[in-house]
């Protein structure tokens, strides 16, 4: 039982220019990299040297135990916190060294991000919630809430368009809030345990939503989590311990089983 | 059954994290303020016969301490409200400590205590240091120095000599003997009030061991405030007309004053429930409307919780409203004053002075209520820095919630304050200032300047005070917050 | 468990002839090993004997004459028993992986039980995910997704063993070693 599948291969010293072996293995650039990123928290040191490629429309699972650095890779990726070290290049571009006004910008039109819970505005509808991004950006009232009513549809919570967050139950918010994270049709989704808050049922059916729309959209996704179960609605995955990924996983040699 | 002690309650009281010693310490604080001002109040109305003289006129004056202990008093109801809005800061984590407690075993009753005791003991600190600062500062403040002054003597029984002298004088009323039970009940005056308060506040809280759920009406009134403020406004509008109309200047005075007074206060109610009231109503007309990112989130915001906005504000409207009818008053004084006169100018002077004071004192309060907003909302306020939103969006909505009910509301408070003062003391003044001594009637000039810029320094005060919780909006942007579950 | 009172549960709810059984089990559960037609046949006659199972010839117009098995009330009184009573949870210790892990840790280096371990794990994680696509199949049959839950689970429990074990590993090495 130790026969390992067709395996996923990266060049195990990753670079932007490398090509990437997607699952249907289509070679194609990578749409993000991190390279040899280091993030400290003070004195602790979260992230010792993190690398990782994510090829356009790949579910990449980022696993690991907690405390191993997987969230803090997340949000140095998306450019949330800027690498002590290292590199963060979206699109061919280093994304690391930009102003924070700059990633901002980067997160909001290129980037969804979506967490465990919490990250919907209490006060605002399910609609207004989702329209958010949109109004940042500029849109018109009607053409935003015009946009959040197809996303929520797609996430199957159309009718919860005036239902404020308190009165959701936890993976109704879930989905509203994957609608808000992919109404711009960003090319990356982040998605930090977005079912550790669910129960098993619902949170099942929060990450076929997530899958299925991704796929149909064409985005990247991101998925940190700590379990098994979730990591395998991914592509391939990529193991964090102690701050460092594992090569081992990202160059998935074939398992022999002598 | 029986209680926890009071040691362990006392050591419960004290086991909170960093928010539980700020709280303490803004509460020991406000505590300190209100009851330095009654000890000021209290030292001058205990002027004895044989006290004084003083450098400052209005406390030579027997008839014109009432006035200076009324403005004294008047500073003490922003301190008080101050006091009273600290048992905010820190609630979830204060709630979520006692829920915690609840589930431990601890009583609803237990609990109360608890709480209890923490206000009562930071008060009565900040109270007996208060009362410290009183007794030391009277030191300081006690050496004696000659300077001219204005005295007052009756000659017979019509008249009145003013006479200049040189004196020795004290700046301040430093030599008044304070009888001990005075002192006594001084100091436990703040700590009692906001012991009171905070078991009053929790009356209506449901201290279960899963949480502390605040039954705050969610939907203020519309019709009540309306009806209480604009009667009570056109009421007072034509008061001097009315009581000139039906002759009861004369013949029912206590009876007309009584009842101006209630209309004030029907004016003032109105303007407290109706804060909230124009909050909700502005949120609703704004939030189906606007384009703008920030001003749906702080229009939906006053909907969702328009106490929670506009309950630190109230103590400002109030002083814009007696500021507003003050400066009528004012106005309605000089008009029938010799202009040489400055005593009267100065007096006003001081009063608005006071009020001032009494407008930057509020916005203490309105500063703990936005920084308690932004903390209370961190990980929301994080998810959507990390979704891209920029900082001056979130800190535009913030400034937004506060002033789209702040700027109609006061601008209702000063006119509400400057009609009706006018309405009550007339339009038109006696003077003695005519060539021939005789007595004319002489146009009081609506003073619309100084409400002007009182309501502007209310509303510059009140965005000085929301600038100031922007300081955790930026530490609330802490990626820990995205990290742990709350 | 026994194979008759898996032929007598596919038999509470219609009556069918022990062809049917066959493919009504193996269509069932695909995660088992299909059955021989020898071993129902076996089954159903035992089931006979006790009286669980009641047996009718049906003619075949098309062919020789068949017989069509039915749940006696005895059967269904045994059924419902059986129903009730719980099974003995059964440990999965002898899971070659596991055996290999702790050997590998006996007779080789840390480093390579560790790259053993790791590469196991991606193993799992293939298998899981494989699984988790026939899960997310629309055209899938609720059967294949209770087996995909069932087989999705248990590796699942692998794979937090394995990682509990590498936590151990790194923490505790020395009381492993001889």
């Amino acid at each position: 039982m130790n026969q390992a599948p067709s395996p996923n291969l990266a060049d195990p010293a990753p670079s932007p220019h490398d090509a990437l072996q997607t699952q249907d293995g289509r070679a194609s650039a990578p749409l993000l990299t991190v390279r040899s990123a280091v993030y400290s928290y003070g004195s602790e040191l979260a992230l010792q040297g993190a690398n990782l490629q994510l090829a356009p429309g790949e579910i990449l699972a980022v696993t690991g135990p907690s405390g191993s650095g997987k969230s803090t890779l997340m949000l140095v990726a998306a450019g949330v916190l800027a690498p002590t070290a290292g590199q963060v290049i979206f699109n061919g571009r280093v994304i690391s060294d930009d102003s924070e006004g700059e990633r901002s910008r980067l997160r909001r039109t290129e980037f969804g991000v979506l967490f465990q819970f919490g990250q919907l505005v209490p006060e605002l509808t399910a609609g207004e919630n989702v329209a958010l991004p949109l109004l940042l950006d500029g849109a018109k009232r009607q053409q935003a809430r015009a946009a959040a009513g197809l996303w929520l549809e797609r996430f199957g919570v159309a009718d919860l368009i005036d239902v404020r967050p308190p009165d959701m139950s936890g993976g109704q918010s879930q989905r509203v809030a994957a609608a808000r994270a992919m109404v711009t049709e960003p090319s990356v989704l982040f998605a930090d345990e977005p079912t550790g808050a669910l129960d098993t049922m619902s949170g099942e059916a929060v990450m076929r939503e997530i899958v299925r729309v991704a796929r149909e959209a064409g985005t990247g996704v991101m998925l940190i989590t700590h379990d098994a179960k979730v990591a395998a609605y991914g592509d391939r995955e990529v193991l964090v311990r102690d701050g460092t990924t594992n090569e081992l996983s990202i160059n998935l040699r074939n398992g022999d089983d002598r | 059954m029986s209680s926890p002690s009071l040691a362990t309650s006392l050591r419960l009281a004290a086991s909170g994290g960093r928010s539980d010693h700020v709280r303490i310490g803004i509460t020991a604080a406000g505590a300190f303020m209100t009851t330095l001002l009654f000890f000021l109040a209290a030292s001058v109305g205990l002027i004895g016969p044989t006290d004084g003289p003083y450098r400052f006129e209005v406390l030579n004056q027997p008839g014109l301490r009432p006035g200076v202990i009324i403005s004294l008093l008047l500073l003490t109801v922003p301190t008080l409200i101050f006091v009273g809005q600290c048992s905010r800061f820190g609630a979830p984590a204060r709630d979520r400590r006692l829920a915690r407690l609840r589930m431990a075993g601890a009583r609803p009753r237990d609990v109360v205590r608890i709480v209890a005791l923490e206000t009562g003991l930071a008060a009565f600190g900040g109270s007996i240091v208060a009362a410290v600062a009183y007794f030391v500062g009277r030191r300081w403040f006690a050496t004696e120095h000659i300077a001219t002054i204005t005295t007052e003597t009756e000659i017979g029984s019509r008249g009145i000599l003013l006479e200049e002298v040189n004196a020795t004088v004290r700046y301040a009323p430093t030599d008044v003997l304070f009888p001990a039970w005075i002192v006594v009940a001084l100091v436990a005056v703040v700590p009692v009030l906001a012991t009171g308060f905070s078991v009053l506040a929790l009356r209506r809280v449901v201290l279960s061991p899963f949480g502390v759920n605040r039954s705050t009406p969610s939907t203020p009134p519309r019709l009540l405030p309306v009806v209480l403020f604009g009667a009570g406004t056109a009421a007072l509008m034509s008061f001097s007309a009315v009581v000139r109309l039906l002759d009861l200047d004369r013949r029912a005075f206590p009876l007309v004053a009584l009842t101006g007074f209630i209309f004030f206060v029907m004016i003032a109610t109105g303007l407290i429930i109706g804060g909230a009231s124009i909050a909700a109503a502005t949120g609703r007309f704004i939030a189906p409307r606007t384009d703008r990112p920030s001003i749906l989130l702080a229009a939906r915001r006053l909907i969702a919780a328009p106490y929670t906005s506009t309950r630190a504000t109230t103590s400002i409207l109030l002083a814009v409203f007696i500021g507003s009818a003050v400066q009528a008053v004012r106005a309605s004084f000089l008009a029938g004053t010799d202009p040489e006169d400055t005593f009267y100018a100065t007096t006003f002077s001081l009063l608005n002075l006071v009020l001032v004071a009494a407008i930057v004192l509020s916005c203490a309060s309105l500063a703990i209520t936005t920084t308690e907003a932004v903390v209370e909302r961190r990980r929301t306020l994080a998810a959507l820095k990390a979704a891209g939103t920029p900082r001056r969006t979130l800190a535009a909505s913030l400034f937004a919630e506060t002033l789209v009910p702040l700027v109609p509301s006061v601008v209702l408070a000063a006119s509400a304050g400057l009609l009706s003062a006018r309405g009550v003391f007339g339009s038109r003044v006696s003077s003695w200032s005519d060539e021939r001594g005789e007595v004319i009637l002489v146009d009081v000039p609506l003073p619309v300047a100084t409400p002007a810029l009182l309501g502007v320094c209310a509303i510059a005060v009140s965005v000085l005070a929301t600038a100031a919780s922007l300081v955790p909006l930026r530490r609330s942007f802490d990626h820990a917050e995205l990290r742990t579950a709350a | 468990m026994s194979t008759g009172h898996v032929l007598m549960g596919l038999l509470a709810n219609a009556d069918r002839h022990g062809y049917d059984l066959k493919h009504e089990h193996d269509a069932r559960f695909p995660a088992s090993r299909p059955l021989a037609f020898g071993q129902v046949y076996a089954a159903l006659e035992r089931l006979g004997k006790k009286g669980f199972v009641g047996a009718t010839e049906v003619e075949n117009a098309d062919g020789p004459n068949r017989t069509v098995y039915r749940l006696t009330d005895e059967g269904r009184r045994e059924l419902d028993d059986w129903l009730r009573r719980t099974e003995e949870p059964s440990p999965f210790v002898a899971n070659p992986f596991a055996v290999k892990t702790t050997l590998a840790l006996l007779a080789a280096d840390r480093d390579t039980a560790i790259d053993f371990m790791d590469r196991q794990r991606a193993t799992h994680l293939e298998r899981m995910r494989e699984l988790t696509r026939r899960k997310l199949d629309p055209d899938s049959s609720l059967s294949n997704v209770l087996a995909a839950d069932f087989a999705l689970a248990h590796l699942d429990a692998d794979v937090r063993w394995l990682e509990s074990a590498l936590e151990r590993i790194t923490h505790l090495e020395q009381e492993v070693q001889p």
